[in-house]
């Protein structure tokens, strides 16, 4: 799980800052939303650009919609929600195909223990290099449907537990362990000659 | 286990794609650029609309009885002008058939006689004066 452990008071504190008009508190929130939101918005487009024009528009619409943020969920699930519907419309102006951006792959994962599990062995279908797996793992997570790549992105990539995602997404916890089922299900399919 | 286990552990291989270095520390700056430009594009009537945006809505839950309140004031207010005696243009309904300063001031009707083919009028005995010119007809049927 990368889900870091959260102090809400702290946000709470920087909320509070930030709607009496402290410009430098909202920066602190930024700062500390930035990377986690990243994950989430480029995990669900497959692009650098566009992840960033999605991320600047959604601290644009946070800063603007603060006023309205009745503290009645904590600002991680609020930041969340607005950046999972903000990506989902995004999507849907842009249409599902579009190449997707393979160029900023992070060399740490070839010390990542899975990645070394998963293409170790001497099978000559395991013997494909990091850019073929990042590449059909992306392609693979491009078919999914939005909602569904939505609920993988948070739980396979980004660890938030089900209940989490059900809060961001608006929907119950059944729907979330559903989409989960369907697109694993999916996933193996496209992904099969990766797997043991 | 999950009988997924395999394809959770090939997704998490994703969590390792990151944007270029020092991304981070620009993003901030060019958030800080986007809300510059956005705020000198934002012309006054946007502002003014945001204002009244953002004080609507610090009513809360009650900004519904607000809204109602004041469409009901808007449309006693127009039944209220539309009433008064003095809107320019408008005659008080009760006085339109008593008051002298409305009287018709054109002539009523009067008969006209009709001329017919015998030389007297509608409505006449044919006289026998000799005063009365027979009318003649410019038109024959």
């Amino acid at each position: 799980m990368t889900q870091r452990k959260r102090k809400p008071d702290e946000d709470k504190a920087l909320v509070k800052a930030a709607k009496t008009g402290d410009t430098e508190a909202f920066d602190q929130l930024v700062i500390k939303y930035t990377p986690k939101l990243y994950g989430l918005v480029y995990n669900m487009t497959s692009n650098h650009e566009d992840t960033n024009d999605v991320l600047q528009e959604v601290f644009a619409k946070a800063y603007k919609s603060l006023k309205r943020f009745r503290g009645k969920s904590t600002f991680y699930t609020w930041i969340y929600s607005i950046s999972v519907n903000m990506t989902l419309n995004f999507l849907k102006k842009r249409g599902r195909h579009r190449k997707m951006s393979l160029d900023d792959v992070d060399s740490g994962i070839q010390n990542d223990p899975d990645f070394i599990e998963a293409t170790a062995k001497s099978d000559p279908v395991r013997e494909t290099n990091i850019s073929e797996l990042q590449e059909r793992l992306n392609m693979a997570m491009m078919q999914l449907s939005e909602d569904h790549r939505a609920v993988v992105t948070m739980f396979d990539i980004q660890g938030l537990p089900h209940a989490e995602i059900s809060k961001i997404l608006g929907v119950s916890e059944g729907t979330v362990r559903s989409r989960l089922f369907y697109a694993h299900r999916q996933l193996q399919n496209y992904l099969e000659e990766f797997r043991k | 286990m999950s009988e997924f286990q395999d394809i959770e552990k090939l997704i998490r291989l994703k969590r390792y794609e990151q944007p270029p270095e020092g991304y981070y520390g620009q993003f901030l700056e060019e958030f800080h650029q986007r809300q510059r430009s956005a705020v000198l594009r934002q012309n006054a009537s946007d502002r003014l609309f945001e204002r009244a945006a953002g004080w609507f809505t610090d009513f809360g839950n009650s900004h519904w009885l607000y809204a109602a309140a004041g469409a009901y004031l808007v449309v006693m207010t127009t039944a209220l002008l539309r009433l008064s005696p003095d809107a320019p243009g408008q005659q008080p309904v009760a006085d339109s058939h008593t008051s002298p300063q409305y009287e018709v001031a054109s002539p009523a009707p009067v008969f006209q006689p009709v001329g017919n083919t015998t030389g007297t009028t509608v409505g006449e005995k044919p006289s026998s004066d000799e005063s009365v010119q027979p009318v003649k007809l410019l038109r024959e049927f």
